[in-house]
């Protein structure tokens, strides 16, 4: 018997990265004549963003994708993911995906299927021109730059005034230069428009995106061995797909930023180092906070193994 | 529990209106269909549990926080007497004539338009500052809040607009262009307002009677417009000065609004603590009425959605292939008729993946058409029966305003919004001809 | 019975002050924040997490009060088009309708905040989402409690309003 899926996602449905789900739903329903359909119901018109991996835990939808982020407070055995720095299929063969699943599964019900935002990071775009230090590190001291409060310790380890700018007031804050640069991922900024006021995209990027497939996991147990392991199939392959359609995307803004004349600042040695460490650092410490000591170092060393491999 | 889209649609429409009719009142006609509703279309009692979960998260956003603000701005003008003021300077220097203050609410509506992004911030403040005036003199309903819901609306398509923003954004069309378009077209509705004002003395003067007001002599009139009409523009600029030098954002604006209004009332020697405090009594009053029918609409917007009326509503009205003209208004009807029910930002991201693509193939100007689009968005804060600026309207009304009154003083206002439409069809420039100066 | 109306209308008029003042709390903060982010001293950033809270807490804890003060929008005019004979038993209705749907509302949002203790929310680090249900189970509870004195102390639920304000 033909099982039915319903899906709710919490960006929105013209957003760059929903066309890697997108594709996804229609290889699975074109492929998955009597064995599974999945039936898209909507973005936060029907459920608010911060309710959506509620619904899905008391399963009122049996699906959900968009970011991890939103609910790393809620679910916060999704955080790890974001320290991860290779494609899912390494994330998966090094046990990062069961590791997580197990966490949410027992924290919410729900199961951890699948990481759609390999592919994509997240990085600087400043107005301002950036002070380099003679040992090659950014002067960040005193910054205004946008971001929510979930950046908060990295900004703070680097001395960032962060200032919290609604989504719909972003692009007048850049364009009055009320804050001095966002930070964002590497793909969606000239969807935006805001390549118009950025000057700057500063390099490296300090982590990997964290989009998701996350089911109700009664719901997905209840679901025949044929049943879940054509789901199964079908997600990997797609993780790989949205991983090269992020770099397709990613290579769009870098020429729509070039186009705009917005220069990139490479910082390197310490420079580079001072970036990734105020990520690292704060972002394992705050997880040890959440989850515990023990589960941090579990996770630590699952994610360690996938990016050394 | 499966139905047909429009089975959903009845079901749920059916429910408010007729809880409505029996005079229900209105926030709470929406959360007992929203309640059945939820019961019915997302699985029972955990779908009951969803939607109250829900209502923690609908008026908890930032950007809302424009319309307690600007209605406080009001209210201060109000109750420190400073609105008086400014009216019988206006008085005295343009001296007799008839309706003048409902030109001078579009006057005010306009510039409002420009300072603040929400129409309905704008119309409870308008409606709490000059309704009481105009009513003092006699002023029919229809030419008092007419003018005042109709210019209130203005404030989306005259920048800055914070749903014009979203729009461009959820569109993935550029912003600034979208801000400009609406420019013209926003003016041009202005002089609309203006005319059927015009029109309506014409046919009835008695309508907003002329009242005998001494003119005062040139030196006098100097003197007073120095006094009460210049000092306005420190309020101007506490609004747009400071977003334009890039010092606030349009959602904290607002908030130095006020903060400009109270420094006049201090040099006006106006300022008090009873002033203060009746002015928060006001504010509060209509902005938790207002918040709580954000509250049980936007659970509404989202059960309907849920069900699938309103996808299935979009999908079957563009099933069918026309003419791009008859297209654009199917599209335009839809809009209009989700815009009876669905909240602004819902219906956005409802129809704008499933249009936009339409409005492509069909060979429109994506700005031309996010335009069109502003302006329907425009129009549903107006069209009965869940038009959220009549209940606003009806909140700041003086006792004794009825739902209906208010529909009908706004009806020929949704009228010059159709003409508008109809200028936007002809003439593509008015809306595209500022943004091409961009490059 | 009096005494119990008495301190509930104190309750509704001392919830409605202190909503009241959340509107001059986040004029002040809003502009505190700008002025110190734009001399960039004592910078904060707690002023759009905790407005979007303070927002729901002004409507929700003011909102009982506005019933009171039959503040809340109805389409009263279709009143005057019943027969006289039928508007009673109608408001009644009406009136218990409310009523129960506030009691559903309040029963649902009490376990739903209990689950919420200790949740996180992303807004910011402090804020805890249980302090999203709390003003929701206050508000409806008290709204609960409003619609039953309208039914036993015949207080009516609308303004009133006479046929010829009505134009019908
Ligand atoms: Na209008
Ligand atoms: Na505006």
């Amino acid at each position: 018997q033909e099982a039915r899926l319903s899906v709710v996602y919490s960006l929105p449905a013209t957003n760059d990265l929903m066309q890697s789900y997108f594709a996804f739903v229609e290889d699975v329903n074109a492929n998955g004549a009597g064995i599974l359909q999945i039936d898209l119901r909507g973005g936060t018109e029907i459920l608010p963003r911060n309710e959506q991996m509620n619904a899905v835990s008391r399963g009122i939808i049996d699906l959900y994708f968009g970011p991890a982020g939103y609910y790393q407070r809620q679910v916060p055995e999704l955080t790890p993911l974001d320290a991860a720095a290779v494609p899912a299929d390494k994330l998966r063969a090094a046990g990062l995906h069961d590791a997580i699943d197990a966490g949410t599964r027992e924290r919410a019900g729900v199961a951890f299927l699948g990481a759609m935002g390999t592919g994509y990071n997240f990085q600087f775009y400043t107005i301002t021109e950036p002070k380099i230090d003679d040992d090659g590190t950014m002067d960040f001291s005193g910054l205004k730059i946008r971001g929510g409060a979930s950046y908060d310790p990295m900004y703070q380890a680097l001395g960032i005034a962060r200032v919290d700018v609604p989504a719909g007031d972003i692009y007048t804050a850049l364009e009055r230069g009320l804050v001095e640069g966002i930070g964002f991922t590497t793909i969606g900024v000239s969807s935006g428009g805001w390549q118009d006021f950025l000057r700057y995209r500063i390099f490296p990027t300090w982590r990997q995106g964290n989009t998701i497939i996350a089911a109700n996991a009664a719901k997905f147990d209840g679901l025949t061995e044929e049943q879940r392991a054509y789901l199964m199939e079908m997600i990997q392959k797609h993780e790989m797909l949205a991983y090269d359609a992020a770099k397709a995307l990613e290579a769009v803004d870098t020429a729509a930023l070039a186009e705009a004349g917005v220069q990139d600042v490479v910082l390197e040695g310490a420079g580079a180092a001072e970036v990734t460490a105020a990520f690292q650092d704060t972002f394992w410490v705050n997880v040890a906070e959440t989850l515990g000591e023990d589960a941090a170092a579990k996770y630590r060393a699952i994610i360690d193994a996938a990016n050394g491999s | 529990m499966l139905m047909e889209w429009w089975e959903a649609a009845l079901l749920m429409l059916g429910m408010v209106i007729g809880l409505m009719a029996l005079c229900v009142p209105v926030a709470f006609a929406f959360l007992i269909a929203n309640l059945i509703g939820a019961y019915i279309f997302m699985g029972g009692l955990i779908g009951v549990e969803q939607l109250v979960a829900n209502t923690g998260e609908a008026v908890s956003s930032f950007v809302l926080v424009t319309v307690p603000m600007f209605v406080l701005m009001g209210n201060l003008f109000f109750h420190s007497g400073i609105a008086l003021k400014i009216i019988e300077t206006l008085d005295r220097s343009m001296g007799r004539s008839t309706g003048r203050l409902s030109y001078i609410s579009v006057l005010c509506g306009t510039i409002f338009a420009a300072l603040s992004g929400s129409n309905m911030a704008n119309t409870a403040m308008m409606g709490g500052l000059l309704l009481p005036q105009m009513e003092e003199r006699k002023y029919q309903r229809h030419m008092s809040i007419g003018p005042i819901i109709g210019s209130g609306g203005l404030a989306l398509l005259i920048p800055p607009s914070t749903l014009a923003v979203l729009l461009g954004s959820i569109a993935q069309i550029s912003i600034a262009d979208l801000l400009l378009a609406g420019v013209l077209p926003g003016l041009v509705l202005a002089l609309l307002y203006v005319a059927t004002i015009w029109l309506q003395l014409r046919r009835n003067p008695q309508a907003a009677p002329a009242y005998d007001v001494v003119t005062a002599p040139f030196w006098e009139k100097i003197r007073l417009i120095c006094t009460y009409i210049l000092p306005m523009s420190l309020v101007v600029f506490c609004v747009v000065g400071l977003i334009l030098l890039g010092i606030t954002t349009p959602s904290e604006a607002a908030a130095f609004g006020v903060l400009s209004v109270l420094v006049l009332s201090i040099l006006y020697g106006r300022f008090s603590w009873d002033m203060v405090a009746k002015s928060l009594e006001g504010t509060l009053r209509v902005s938790v009425m207002v918040f709580f029918i954000i509250i049980a609409s936007k659970t509404f917007s989202q059960v309907l959605a849920f069900s699938g009326a309103t996808s299935g509503m979009i999908a079957w009205a563009t099933s069918y292939e026309f003419a791009p003209i008859t297209m654009l208004l199917i599209m335009f009807v839809v809009l209009l008729i989700l815009g009876m029910f669905v909240d602004a930002i819902s219906m956005m991201l409802l129809t704008i993946p499933i249009f936009f693509p339409i409005a492509a193939a069909m060979g429109f100007d994506p700005i031309w058409f996010g335009l069109v689009m502003l302006l329907a968005i425009e129009m549903s804060g107006t069209t009965p029966p869940f038009g959220l600026l009549l209940f606003v309207m009806q909140g700041v009304a003086p006792p004794g305003t009825t739902y209906w009154t208010i529909v009908r003083a706004a009806a020929p206002y949704l009228i010059c919004d159709l003409i508008l439409l109809v200028g936007l069809i002809a003439v593509p420039a008015l809306a595209l001809w500022l943004p091409g100066l961009r490059f | 019975m009096n005494g119990f109306w008495r301190g509930f209308d104190k309750l509704l008029n001392g919830l409605a002050i202190f909503a009241a003042l959340i509107i001059p709390f986040m004029f002040v903060s809003i502009v505190y924040d700008v002025t110190t982010r734009t001399l960039r001293m004592f910078q904060i950033n707690w002023v759009v997490a905790i407005t979007e809270y303070a927002l729901l807490y002004a409507t929700a804890l003011a909102a009982p009060w506005l019933l009171r003060e039959k503040g809340h929008v109805s389409m009263e005019a279709l009143r005057t088009l019943m027969p006289a004979r039928v508007t009673g038993p109608i408001e009644k209705a009406v009136v218990v309708l409310c009523a129960v749907a506030c009691a559903i509302v309040t029963a649902f949002a009490i376990p739903i905040t209990i689950q919420n203790i200790g949740v996180g929310d992303m807004r910011a680090n402090f804020l805890d989402r249980w302090l999203l249900f709390v003003p929701v189970v206050i508000c409806f509870a008290l709204c609960t409690v409003q619609f039953i004195r309208m039914l036993v102390t015949r207080e009516s639920l609308y303004k009133g309003v006479s046929a010829d304000q009505e134009g019908l």
